[in-house]
């Protein structure tokens, strides 16, 4: 068997492409059945995001799909021109690779930003898709559980999917860590624009109910509460909602800091020195620096909450190297097993190479013999070759099977695999000119690329 | 009178405890505190309790480790009022002068505990300060003074 992947992703392809090869629920299953048709002893799933179209297959070595197949097949669901899809933009893995690319992806080592918890879901949802369309099966059934572990094991063992990378997803966090529960605490918002708009957004997403919009333009900001069902306050009520807040975001356009000193003490103190958290995202800033001094007054700024963001960004990068560990030795062990069910066409395989070495020395022989040798002779001749390998390999194979029962036969299958060039990406020994796994010009034994 | 001197040590050791428990509070909060006003959340901030859970913590060990030490006290001056004449022992004893002063420093905790402008930060240092001073005070004063109160191993006769 041969695992495949075909695709493209933000890194490959610009997103003008991906978006004309990205798959919707229905078109995932059209093209799951359409493949099925074609290619009835393979499995499939079709991964797509926003960031990434895949195809991943599982099939007979020496059958289709090959990868080739695969990128046809890509551009032929699409109507798309065969040629828009090149080596530059399409990546096309085997074996290892691929399932070494299926782990990063799901434990989004492969994504925009490293640690997003989103990718295992929809790789998680293209799986069940394809096993609703009946296009899995041994294989990629397993690779994909396998995936999905994967992804659990590094999240758990790494720090890679616990910081945040937005703005608000920080804000969040550190609210999280001020207050035992956020979601009950009276938020307000200073401003009515488009960044008091996204947070109001992200606030009521995360399930904040208490919220106050108080703006200098009264219409403005009437306007916005109500399309997002919060209070509103009036400007001249300002001080009197501030003292009422737990929770101030302030984005104003103003040329200088609208929130002074002197006035957030004086609310704080009608606070009772209630913890108080303060998101400025206002440029220039629009509260007073040294508010941020005030006791149990928490005060947070756009370049502080950026670097936050860059920091957090760079310690999930740091995390790579142990994720990348833990992701090689998962990888293995799906490959160790994949290749022990690989013992039938291996053992095939094998029989059939010695028993192409054994005719071509026949040939050799015959042509040195005399012309009046008769046929039964050569016949006899030609089956006592056929004898000789099959003693030969008797044993061998024997020993093959019970440790294939016995689920333990990695070693041998490697050893086999290596010491008699089995694998048929590996090009022919004399063929010096091919060093890439896969390419094209090497023009392999097996009869092409994959 | 024999139940008094059990109650009188468990109060006591309970009042310590809790202030204890109050100071690990404090430090716990102090560092919580210093990390987030760098807006910095490590691994070990997200498996500690949050600012305000720390803070009511915090509060309220004061509240209750000095309401204890005040039972205990109170017992151990009940002891010490009924057993004085026959026993020969003196309210003037180097120990019992450091509890009373150890408990007006508690007092004066709680009375700042409760004021709204130290919340959080001087509650903390404070909760921090006392326990250390509850716990070495009376000791102190034992070793460097003769004392008949019998605790720690230390002192006389009193019991």
């Amino acid at each position: 068997m041969k695992i495949l992947c075909v695709g493209m992703n933000h890194r490959s392809a610009p997103l003008d492409l991906r978006q004309c090869l990205a798959f919707d629920k229905t078109q995932t299953e059209r093209a799951l059945a359409l493949l099925k048709t074609r290619y009835d002893t393979a499995e499939f799933v079709i991964l797509s995001t926003c960031n990434r179209v895949e195809i991943y297959s599982a099939s007979p070595v020496d059958d289709q799909p090959t990868a080739a197949d695969m990128v046809a097949e890509l551009a032929r669901l699409h109507h798309v021109e065969l040629q828009m899809l090149s080596d530059e933009t399409v990546y096309k893995l085997r074996d290892e690779e691929a399932v070494e690319h299926l782990l990063c992806v799901a434990s989004s080592l492969d994504s925009m930003v490293v640690g997003e918890s989103q990718i295992i879901w929809q790789t998680k949802e293209a799986f069940l898709w394809a096993i609703d369309a009946e296009a899995t099966g041994k294989y990629l059934n397993r690779l994909f559980h396998r995936a999905f572990s994967t992804a659990k094991k590094v999240h758990a063992a790494t720090e890679i999917g616990r910081r945040r990378t937005s703005v608000a997803g920080v804000a969040v966090e550190l609210a999280s860590r001020i207050f035992s529960d956020f979601r009950r605490k009276r938020v307000l918002v200073v401003g009515a624009g488009e960044m008091a708009e996204l947070a109001i957004t992200h606030l009521k997403a995360d399930g904040v109910e208490d919220v106050m919009v108080v703006n200098r333009s009264g219409e403005r900001g009437r306007s916005l509460a109500e399309r997002f069902g919060a209070d509103f306050c009036s400007w001249d009520r300002l001080d009197d909602c501030l003292a009422a807040s737990d929770i101030v975001i302030s984005s104003v356009s103003a040329g200088g800091p609208v929130l002074q000193r002197q006035q957030m003490a004086d609310v704080h103190r009608r606070r009772r020195y209630a913890n108080w958290m303060i998101l400025d995202l206002g440029v220039p800033r629009n509260v007073d620096a040294d508010v941020g001094r005030l006791s149990n007054v928490f005060l947070y700024d756009v370049d502080r909450l950026g670097q936050v963001v860059s920091d957090n960004i760079e310690q999930r990068r740091q995390e790579v190297d142990a994720a990348r560990s833990i992701i090689a030795d998962e990888a293995r062990a799906y490959i160790e097993w994949f290749q022990s069910r690989d013992v039938g066409p291996l053992i095939k395989r094998l029989e059939g190479r010695l028993h192409e070495l054994g005719d071509e020395e026949l040939e050799r022989l015959f042509r040195r013999l005399p012309d009046d040798v008769p046929p039964e002779q050569r016949e006899e001749i030609r089956l006592a070759t056929h004898r000789i390998v099959h003693k030969l390999l008797h044993g061998p194979i024997s020993v093959l099977k019970e440790e294939a029962r016995q689920d333990r036969a990695q070693m041998s299958i490697r050893a086999l695999r290596r010491l008699f060039r089995l694998d048929d990406h590996l090009p022919p020994p004399d063929d010096a000119a091919c060093v890439q796994p896969g390419d094209d010009s090497c023009g392999s034994d097996e009869g092409g690329e994959e | 009178m024999t139940i008094l001197l059990p109650v009188h040590v468990a109060a006591m050791v309970g009042a310590i405890l809790i202030l204890l428990s109050g100071g690990v509070a404090g430090l716990v909060y102090l560092a919580q505190e210093r990390s987030l006003r760098h807006g910095r959340v490590e691994g070990w901030n997200r498996r500690l309790p949050s600012i305000e859970r720390l803070q009511r913590f915090n509060q309220r060990a004061v509240y209750g480790g000095f309401g204890l030490l005040t039972f205990g006290i109170a017992v151990g001056a009940a002891i010490l009022f009924l057993r004085a004449e026959s026993a020969n022992l003196n309210w003037l004893d180097s120990r019992i002068l450091a509890t009373f002063s150890v408990w007006l420093l508690c007092a004066g905790l709680v009375a700042l505990a409760a004021r709204p402008r130290f919340r959080g930060r001087p509650v903390a240092l404070l909760t921090i300060a006392a326990l250390m001073l509850t716990v070495t005070i009376p000791v102190v004063a034992g070793m460097l003074w003769p004392s008949w109160h019998a605790f720690f191993g230390g002192g006389g006769a009193a019991g």
